[in-house]
């Protein structure tokens, strides 16, 4: 019987709950409290430590899906979340004011803890703010040397979480 | 029968563009709603798309909005090199025909009619109006409507709607042929082919800017997208012959493949291929997508300057590996996870 780990990370509301709904064959457990930090990101709720979701198969495997609360105060937990993991989904939100920064920053903590983890990273609401695209992702990626892929992605739809998924275990696959 | 790879196509748009300005005698900002015409070439079918995501570059810098109608004509300019056709037979070089279509209905367009073939050194003078054009101050900007209509497209916009369009379209296809065959050197001499491609291909009003400059100003590169688009159209890829089929590749960035379209595919062998080198065996093995498009995918990605070619190193004892390769184990477990997501 074999476990394994994919941790998404993201700031606040950029869908990593919402990822691990469509994903997940259990009932996600979720730590989602009424949201005090309004000024971040308008939604009612926000994770506070973690969500869980699993996909079972085989003879009792399962991938185990973790969500990394988005508050840098909780940050101390992505060493935990991240030991062992497969590969990291980091979720960016287009419509927030630094979106390259926000990736950057997970880029850069979770490479940290491992710096041949696979890394995908999905944009969602790209059509918030059509001034720029995706390329601008892939530009930042490139003057720091990371080759990860970029994906707009809407993960309410289970086809772009799947694709998320895809993803991260081709480059899982092609680790030499 | 031969075949002819498509090496421009001209798609005219009719739009509209929508800003505001300062009313010099209410002192107050008024929309102005202006009817706009603008041409793009490139070497695939352009649509509505890929024209929006070359209009954001506008957008960023000048807050205008665009309404676009489909494309209500289409040119596509063909070039015959020296290839070989099954039956051995090779056609004349430097062999360049262009042929024009209207769009009658909205997203259909008419059968392509076949205007006129022609030899490459009888159109030296439309070359050197070309050569003109873009180096018009400015360039062919649609930010500039003075520029705009000495522009090229403009020429093409205006000849196309009057269905005379042989000359213009000659034009186009000489200009491409002109940059194949090695006479870039005339006009972008302090350009390398890879930036050169880029900036050709990307075309649309920034054609003429972005080679000047040797650089996308505006920060984006349209040009993956159109390249995608060609590898979604082509039906007939022989690979480049830049590309050494027996050294493995690798995409040194990431190259940015719409989600949502019959390019899907493409997205887990992209991420294998920023991953670690592969043989061309190898990536056809792993690709789930026809050959053919697959050589014209890889095509683009060798022209936009993400393909890079490494030369194989030879393993030896007692080296260890940057990073230890996946286990069996975990292998396994990935195999039969896509199974269960239906992945495989």
């Amino acid at each position: 019987m074999q476990y394994r780990k994919v941790v998404f990370a993201g700031t606040m509301g950029a869908g990593k709950t919402t990822a691990i709904r469509a994903l997940s064959e259990i009932a996600p457990m979720s730590t989602e409290v009424a949201n005090r930090q309004t000024e971040l990101h308008g939604k009612a709720q926000t994770t506070v430590a973690l969500d869980y979701g699993e996909i079972r198969f085989g003879d009792g495997e399962k991938l185990c899906l973790y969500g990394t609360p988005g508050q840098d105060r909780f940050a101390f937990m992505w060493p935990i979340l991240a030991r062992g993991a497969l590969g990291v989904v980091v979720l960016v939100d287009h419509s927030q004011v630094d979106p390259i920064s926000d990736m950057t920053r997970y880029l850069e903590r979770f490479a940290e803890l491992n710096r041949d983890m696979p890394f995908v990273i999905g944009v969602g609401r790209l059509d918030s703010n059509p001034a720029f695209g995706l390329n601008q992702y892939v530009d930042s990626l490139s003057q720091r040397g990371w080759p990860y892929p970029v994906l707009a992605v809407d993960v309410r739809r289970k086809e772009d979480a799947l694709l998320l998924i895809d993803v991260l275990l081709t480059m899982v696959e092609n680790t030499r | 029968m031969c075949w002819l790879p498509a090496l421009g196509v001209v798609a005219i748009f009719e739009c509209e563009r929508q800003y505001k300005k300062m009313d010099a005698h209410s002192q107050q900002q008024v929309p102005v709603n202006e009817p706009y015409t603008i041409g793009f070439w490139g070497l695939s079918r352009w649509d509505e798309m890929l024209l929006r995501s070359m209009l954001r570059m506008v957008d960023s810098q000048t807050r205008n909005r665009w309404k676009i109608e489909p494309a209500q004509h289409y040119a596509v300019a063909f070039y015959a090199p020296n290839v070989v056709n099954e039956a051995g037979q090779s056609p004349p070089p430097a062999r360049l025909m262009v042929a024009y279509t209207s769009n009658t209905v909205a997203g259909e367009a008419a059968p392509f009619q076949l205007l006129a073939p022609a030899r490459l050194n009888s159109l030296r003078d439309l070359l050197d109006r070309i050569g003109e054009g873009f180096r018009h101050e400015g360039g062919i900007n649609s930010q500039n409507d003075a520029a705009d209509t000495d522009g090229l497209f403009e020429v093409l916009a205006r000849v196309l709607k009057q269905r005379t369009a042989e000359p213009s379209l000659l034009k186009v296809g000489e200009r491409a042929l002109a940059t194949i065959n090695g006479d870039r050197n005339r006009w972008y001499p302090h350009m390398p082919l890879p930036e050169l491609a880029t900036a050709l291909l990307g075309g649309g009003p920034f054609s003429a800017t972005s080679a000047a400059e040797g650089t996308d100003t505006h920060g984006e590169h349209p040009i993956m997208r159109l390249l995608l688009l060609l590898a979604e159209n082509v039906t007939h890829a022989p690979l480049l012959a830049a590309i050494d089929t027996t050294r493995p590749m690798k995409l040194s960035a990431w190259v940015e493949i719409p989600p949502d379209g019959n390019l899907r595919d493409l997205i887990p062998l992209a991420a294998a291929l920023l991953r670690r080198p592969m043989t061309l065996a190898e990536i056809q093995a792993q690709a789930r997508i026809p050959k053919e498009r697959l050589a014209a995918w890889l095509n683009a990605c060798a022209l936009g300057g993400r393909l890079m070619q490494t030369t194989p190193v030879p393993v030896q004892r007692n080296t260890v590996a940057d990073s230890a390769p996946v286990s069996e184990q975990t292998r396994g477990f990935v195999a039969r996870l896509r199974r269960r997501l239906g992945l495989a």
